[in-house]
């Protein structure tokens, strides 16, 4: 008896122990299915940019296809959506994906490119090129404007086909779209608007600091990098000798109550974000670009190919960036004790808390999400409803000219660019999900103009497409996603505005697709005192005795011609 | 409306419920066929088999194939340009060896600060037995101890490190009203404050799991023996030195030998506490670089151009290793106390 006893137990924890592994296999992703709809899974690696945006999306999809036949009897579409980070990050995801249910995936890049090679997702080329949006980027069917448009014919710039068509992995099969990107994350330098109202750190039509919103909205303001006036960055420091007095001025008049900056100093992509973006508008879109390409032709360094790339650690844009986190660590009031002990989130804290302590934060290291990834923060300040999310004005920061910047030669340059991280996150769908036709029509409607605005509205960021929001739906944007908004599109409203270039930072050239551990460092990286520096803002930390000439020396030395090893392609 | 029959009623099927179950599964209380002793021996047979099949597919896979493979990629090069593997004979491992004696781009540093590591765990060996000996014979206090050091037995480590990093990182600052103090600063090789306050990290959370082996070991010790101590007068070091310290010998020497041959491949706290020392060069020790060669950093995956290069580092590191660890474990049996 008391055998069969323990025999029973023993079936028990075994069925129990098997259940679990039913479970892991389970299509159920938190909702009760419901068998009159049809059924669409999506994966969404969580990161910066939330869930809102795509819990939005997903209803908007729902609402629009609810008296839609998808035949077999099913009237009306069910998403159900599952948000993980680790769960859909490459290292899990490369093991899992077969097994898993969904039919789409929005996750990062290198996991996906891997799964193209593997014929792991669907091709999507049919679904992207076919025109059915009008010239508004609206569904033709539904305004009975002629169908213009496809997704592709949407893409911001045509530079994203070169990442997202040409990728034949060095086949002669014909180049096919099976993925698109998913946001145009553009970082730099975000600052606190309000602070440099408040404490008139802009610059009058004089030169001087002390002017303010006032001030811009009347005419008296510098005309900016841009050298126009009556464009987004009037009022702001020319060039990066102004800026820096910028620095000291706040220091100096605020009695050590304002510091200048914060950041990450565990995460590195804070730093790089504004290391790149201050050597892309030095350089230009084309000489910025060549780093990720390997191939074209540099106004300075002449033809450059894979086989000699290495001259590209030669460019005086990397200098200027040196010499930007040289002057930033050049005094120890430039910026918050705690940037070097931060993580991402911490900083973001730091810079939004600041405001109720007595060392207000007046710029932050970061990319266009930073807004949504800190929402907690602002709801914890929500009592005071002028603190709470999308109230306080945050703006990206313009980056100023170089120009009788000591050591470094004058910026050519005139055109704004910035870098964009953009292509990192991309949109698949899954060869092993059950409902490729359905997630075809989600990328379709997720790419019309109304959806495309509902991404932005809800992660301050934009996508990679071409579109305009009416009136009502900008009303929406958080101020920080309407200087984004206005930094890239300006050109569309006011003559003589060169609007934004934007270089996606997306490796082409095939040494950087295969060797990713390799180029890791190709933003930067010196070895100084017998220490290896990935960043120009740790050497100057651990090394501060380094000047700018022995640091961008030293960063070339990483890169010697006899080590290259490359071919051209 | 429910009453006691009916509710007994219920019960009662529920027990005829469970006895149907029952009887499908093992065929009631009735006497069955008494087995032979050979089916017995077959099922048995059956048994153990699909029991042991599993772990020794993963064993033949992830040890056997795994450490092939690794041997092969020691003596093959990365083309790339053709993105392929092809074989150069000792071409990589002579490459790992001179960038072993390279200070700054090479791994000398790395080197140093391995044997650093090393020779500190060696030193707190003595001091973790003698502590786990302290807890042992029931000083006052011994609880407290017991408690404190346990406690990052129960709670995961990674735990531990983020409520390190945030007390070293803002709140010991803060007690010295230090705004500046950065002692997990993994930059600057003058203080080297990262490096060292890590280390020291680690020899805490390294009582935890030498308290509980020691204390495990020390549990075994025959009682007499004890007693025979205390008959020749034995004082609290001496018992320490001639009764527990030949009693747990075997369990000190598998403590060393464990820590020669990860001498090259241990990477302590370091990854928890700096991710890949991208943001930290002065804490990396071998073991932390090779991990996160392969590993890549979290942002940006280990790429198979690496492969080479750590798996003839992870080969030249077992020629050098592997002798030395074997004659450790042999020199340490031959001439270490035996409780005889």
């Amino acid at each position: 008896m008391r055998k069969n006893t323990r025999k029973m137990i023993s079936l028990v924890l075994a069925a129990l122990t098997a259940s679990s592994l039913l479970t892991a296999c389970s299509r159920d992703v938190g909702k009760k299915v419901d068998n009159s709809k049809a059924q669409l899974y999506i994966a969404n690696e969580e990161s910066g940019y939330g869930r809102t945006w795509l819990i939005n999306i997903a209803k908007n999809f729902e609402e629009y296809y609810k008296d839609y036949d998808f035949g077999n009897g099913k009237i009306g579409v069910q998403v159900h959506l599952e948000h993980q980070l680790d769960e859909f990050g490459e290292t899990v995801l490369t093991n899992t994906f077969k097994d898993l249910p969904y039919d789409i995936y929005y996750i990062s890049g290198f996991a996906g490119t891997a799964f193209e090679k593997q014929g792991y997702v669907v091709d999507m080329t049919e679904t992207v090129t076919e025109k059915i949006y009008d010239e508004d980027g609206n569904f033709a069917k539904d305004t009975g404007k002629p169908a213009t448009q496809s997704i592709v014919d949407t893409l911001y710039d045509e530079d994203y086909i070169d990442v997202i068509y040409n990728y034949n992995y060095g086949t002669d099969q014909a180049a096919k779209y099976y993925r698109m990107p998913m946001v145009l994350a553009i970082g730099g330098i975000v600052y606190d608007a309000d602070l440099f109202n408040e404490n008139g750190y802009f610059v009058d039509a004089q030169g001087n600091f002390g002017a303010t919103f006032a001030d811009i909205e009347s005419g008296n303001c510098s005309t900016g990098p841009d050298g126009v006036k009556g464009t987004y960055d009037d009022g702001f420091a020319n060039t990066w000798n102004d800026f820096v007095d910028l620095m000291d001025y706040m220091v100096q008049s605020s009695g050590g109550s304002v510091v200048p900056f914060t950041w990450s100093g565990q995460m590195n992509y804070q730093r790089r974000i504004a290391f790149n973006s201050i050597w892309a508008n030095y350089e230009g879109k084309n000489d910025y670009g060549l780093n990720f390409s390997f191939k074209g032709v540099d106004d300075e360094l002449g033809p450059i190919n894979q086989s000699n790339a290495y001259l590209l650690q030669q460019q005086e844009g990397k200098k200027a960036a040196i010499k930007a986190m040289y002057d930033i660590m050049s005094d120890s009031k430039y910026y918050s004790s705690d940037a070097f002990k931060n993580d991402h989130l911490e900083a973001e804290q730091e810079f939004v808390w600041s405001k109720n302590t007595d060392k207000r934060v007046a710029m932050l290291m970061e990319g266009g999400w930073w807004e949504e990834e800190a929402r907690e923060v602002f709801d914890s300040m929500s009592d005071n409803p002028a603190d709470a999310y999308g109230q306080r004005d945050f703006r990206l920061m313009p980056i100023p000219r170089f120009e009788g910047v000591e050591g470094i030669a004058d910026q050519k340059n005139t055109t704004r660019v910035l870098s964009a991280s953009t292509s990192q996150q991309f949109e698949w769908i899954s060869a092993f999900g059950e409902n490729t036709e359905i997630a075809k029509m989600f990328i379709q409607f997720s790419h019309s103009r109304s959806q495309l605005v509902e991404f932005t509205k809800n992660t301050g960021c934009l996508r990679p497409y071409d579109f305009a929001p009416t009136q009502e739906e900008y009303a929406t944007f958080t101020k920080f996603t309407k200087s984004i908004y206005e930094y890239v599109y300006e050109d569309a409203k006011v003559e003589g505005c060169s609007g934004a270039e934007i270089v996606v930072t997306q490796p082409t050239a095939p040494a950087r697709i295969s060797n990713p551990t390799s180029f890791d460092t190709w933003i930067f990286e010196a070895t100084v005192n017998g220490v290896n520096y990935k960043e120009a803002i740790d050497l100057f930390k651990g090394a501060p005795g380094t000047t700018v000439n022995e640091a961008f020396a030293a960063m070339q030395k990483s890169w010697p011609a006899d080590k290259w090893g490359y071919q051209d392609y | 409306m429910k009453n006691k029959d009916y509710e007994q009623g219920l019960m009662r099927r529920f027990k005829w419920w469970i006895y149907g179950i029952k009887v499908k599964l093992f065929g009631g209380d009735k006497p069955k066929k008494k087995k032979s002793l050979s089916s017995v021996k077959k099922n048995e047979t059956i048994f153990l088999t699909l029991f042991l099949v599993f772990p020794l597919v993963q064993f033949a896979i992830f040890y056997i194939g795994k450490n092939i493979n690794s041997i092969l990629l020691a003596f093959q090069s990365y083309d790339v340009n053709k993105s392929e593997f092809y074989f150069s004979g000792l071409t990589e491992i002579g490459k790992v060896w001179d960038k072993l004696w390279i200070e700054g781009t090479g791994l000398l540093d790395e080197m140093r600060r391995s044997g650093i590591q090393f020779l500190v765990q060696l030193l707190m060996l003595p001091l973790n037995v003698f502590v786990a000996y302290c807890v042992w014979k029931n000083l006052p206090g011994a609880g407290f101890f017991k408690v404190i050091l346990f406690l990052p037995s129960v709670v995961p480590s990674i735990v531990f490190v983020l409520l390190g990093r945030y007390f070293l990182q803002y709140g010991i600052p803060e007690i010295f009203n230090s705004p500046g103090l950065d002692l997990l600063d993994g930059r600057n090789p003058e203080t080297m404050y990262g490096f060292k306050t890590v280390l020291i990290f680690g020899c805490w959370l390294g009582f935890a799991g030498g308290m509980v082996v020691y204390l495990g070991a020390m549990s075994g010790i025959s009682e007499d023996v004890v007693e025979y101590g205390r008959l020749e007068n034995m004082n609290f070091f001496q018992e320490f030195i001639h009764i527990v310290i030949p009693a747990i010998f075997p369990t000190i020497t598998t403590y060393t030998v464990v820590a020669f041959a990860g001498f090259f491949t241990n990477y302590g706290y370091f990854f928890s506490f700096f991710g890949d020392g991208g943001s930290a060069p002065c804490t990396i020790t071998l073991g932390h670089y090779f991990f996160c060669l392969v590993a890549g950093n979290g942002e940006t995956p280990g790429g198979e151009s690496a492969y080479p290069e750590a798996a003839a580092g992870g080969f030249l590191f077992t020629i050098v290793v592997a002798p030395l660890t074997l004659l450790v474990k042999f020199l340490m049996e031959k001439y270490g106390p035996s409780e005889e």
